[in-house]
C-alpha cells in the first residue's frame, strides 16, 4: 500500500474513483474520516451500535451515491458529517428513540450539560474549537450545542432556553460566525 | 410557512439548517433558494466546517466496522458482453473517433468481457478499416447507467480542487502531457496530463459551449486499439480529472447528447 496513489489523491479525486467503483478510494475515504463520523454519531446517539450503523449508511451512501457529494458546498469530511448529522437527528427524533434520547438527556444533566471542553480533548483541534467556543456569549453557545450536540430543533432550543424563536435563529448563526473568525485565525480551517 | 420568505429571512436561517435544527418545511425553501444562491452555499459550506470540526470528537471507528461495510457492498454485476455491429464505413467522418487509433493494425473487433469492477466501464471496440466506425449495440441500462454515474461525478467536481491537482501533475516529470487539437482546424484546443498512477486531467482552453441538451464526452484511445469512455464533461467543460488504467495512447473528445453516450459515432472534435 506504501505506494498506492489513493494515499496520496485529494478527496474530489478519490470520490471520482469511488464513483468508478473503486473500492480502494472507498476504503481511504473510510480510513481518512470514518473516526470522525463514528465518533460525532456516538456522542449525539449515546449507543455505540447505532452509531456504528450510521458509519455504515453514510459509507454506503457515499459508494452508492457520490454524485451527492458536492465539492462546491465544502469538503468531503463536511460532507460525511453532515450525512452521519442529518441520520443521527433523524433517529433521535423518531419515536422510538424518544426513551433512549432522554435517558440520554437525563445522563447529560446529570453530569453537568454537554461539557464541549471535556469532550474534545482528544481532538488535535480541541484548544482552538474551545478557544472559539469559549468567545461566544453563553446564549450563543447553548442555542448550538443544544441543536447540534442535543439534536433538537430551533423551536425546541427556544423553549428550552426561553428565548424567542427568532433570537435563537439569529444566535445560531453569529455564533457559527465568529466560532469560523476564531477557527481561521488559529489556521483550523479554510478561508471563505 | 403561509407566505413567502424573504431573502433575509432566509439568510437568518442558514445557520440552524447547518445544525439541521430547521423544521422540515423550512428546510424545503432553503433547500430551494440554495439551488439558485452561490453567496448563501458558500455561507452554509463555511457553518458546515465549523459543525464539523464541533462534532469530531477524534474518536477511531470501532474494528471490524469496515469489514461490514464491505461486505454490504453491492454484489459484482455479471460480466457484460458487448456484441459489435458489423462495420460501417462512414467515409464522409475522416475524423471519427475510431481515427484516432494509435495503431491502425489492430485486428478485427472482438467481444471483450467487463469482468472486474474496477473496469466497469464501456469499452468500444473498432477495427482497421480506415475511417470506419464500430458501433456498439446490445448494451443495456447497466452501462449507461455506469457512464451517468461517472458523468454526474465529473460534473459535481469544481475545478478548484482539481487545480491543485492538476498543477503537481504537470510539475511532475514523470506525467505524460498532451494537447488536444481539432483535427478539421476548428480554433478549440484543451489539455490533458496523464500521471503514472492512472489518474488524468483534462483541462478546456479553448471550448466553446454546446447547448444545454448535449456534453462534451471524453475517449480514451488503449495501446490495444480499444476507446474507452472516460467519461461526459458537461456542455461548458473547465476542468475534470478522469481513471484511465495503464495504456493510454491519445484522448478524443466528442459532441454528444446530454448524458453522454455508450459508444460514440461522431466524429472527434479534439484529438490527441
Amino acid at each position: 500500500m506504501d505506494n498506492d496513489p489513493l494515499l496520496e489523491a485529494s478527496d474530489a479525486v478519490l470520490v471520482i474513483a469511488i464513483s468508478r467503483y473503486q473500492e480502494q478510494a472507498l476504503a481511504e475515504a473510510y480510513r481518512r474520516h470514518a473516526g470522525a463520523v463514528f465518533g460525532l454519531a456516538r456522542r449525539l446517539l449515546n449507543n455505540a451500535t447505532m452509531a456504528e450503523e450510521i458509519v455504515q449508511e453514510v459509507f454506503l451512501r457515499l459508494w452508492n451515491q457520490p454524485e451527492k457529494f458536492d465539492p462546491e458546498r465544502g469538503a468531503l469530511r463536511s460532507y460525511l458529517l453532515a450525512q452521519c448529522h442529518g441520520r443521527s437527528v433523524d433517529l433521535l427524533r423518531s419515536e422510538s428513540s424518544r426513551r433512549n434520547r432522554e435517558e440520554r438527556d437525563a445522563l447529560r444533566t446529570a453530569e453537568g450539560g454537554y461539557d464541549l471542553e471535556r469532550e474534545v480533548l482528544d481532538m488535535t483541534m480541541a484548544e482552538h474549537v474551545k478557544d472559539a467556543m469559549g468567545n461566544l456569549i453563553d446564549s450563543e453557545r447553548r442555542a448550538i450545542e443544544l441543536a447540534y450536540l442535543g439534536g433538537h430543533t430551533y423551536r425546541e432550543v427556544a423553549v428550552l432556553l426561553g428565548e424567542p424563536e427568532g433570537t435563537v435563529k439569529s444566535r445560531i448563526r453569529s455564533g457559527l460566525k465568529k466560532m469560523r473568525v476564531d477557527l481561521v485565525d488559529a489556521g483550523v480551517g479554510g478561508p471563505s | 410557512m403561509t407566505t413567502p420568505m424573504t431573502i433575509p429571512e432566509i439568510e437568518e436561517l442558514l445557520g440552524v439548517y447547518a445544525l439541521d435544527a430547521l423544521e422540515p418545511d423550512e428546510r424545503a425553501i432553503v433547500d430551494q433558494h440554495l439551488t439558485s444562491c452561490p453567496r448563501c452555499r458558500a455561507e452554509l459550506a463555511d457553518h458546515l466546517e465549523v459543525a464539523a470540526l464541533l462534532g469530531n470528537t477524534g474518536a477511531p471507528a470501532p474494528a471490524g466496522l469496515w469489514s461490514r461495510i464491505t461486505e454490504s457492498l453491492e454484489d459484482p454485476p455479471p460480466a457484460l458482453r458487448l456484441v459489435l455491429a458489423p462495420v460501417v464505413a462512414v467515409a464522409s467522418e475522416p475524423a471519427a473517433v475510431a481515427a484516432v487509433a494509435a495503431d491502425e493494425t489492430v485486428p478485427p473487433a472482438t467481444v471483450v468481457e467487463l469482468a472486474s469492477r474496477s473496469r466497469r466501464r464501456t469499452r468500444i471496440l473498432f477495427g482497421a478499416v480506415a475511417a470506419a466506425v464500430l458501433i456498439i449495440v446490445g448494451l443495456g441500462a447497466e452501462i449507461v447507467h455506469q457512464e451517468r454515474r461517472m458523468d454526474n461525478m465529473a460534473a459535481a467536481i469544481s475545478t478548484e480542487g482539481l487545480q491543485g491537482d492538476m498543477v503537481r501533475a504537470m510539475a511532475d516529470p514523470n506525467s505524460h502531457k498532451m494537447t488536444l487539437a481539432s483535427p478539421s482546424g476548428e480554433p478549440m484546443s484543451a489539455a490533458a496530463v496523464m500521471t503514472d498512477s492512472g489518474t488524468g486531467y483534462f483541462m478546456a482552453t479553448s471550448m466553446p459551449a454546446l447547448a444545454d441538451d448535449q456534453t462534451y464526452q471524453l475517449w480514451g484511445v488503449m495501446g490495444d486499439g480499444q476507446v474507452v469512455s472516460l467519461g461526459v464533461l458537461g456542455h461548458d467543460p473547465q476542468m475534470a480529472a478522469f481513471q484511465a488504467s495503464g495504456g493510454l495512447t491519445g484522448l478524443a473528445v466528442t459532441e454528444e447528447v446530454k448524458g453522454g453516450v455508450p459508444a460514440s459515432h461522431k466524429p472527434a472534435v479534439l484529438q490527441a
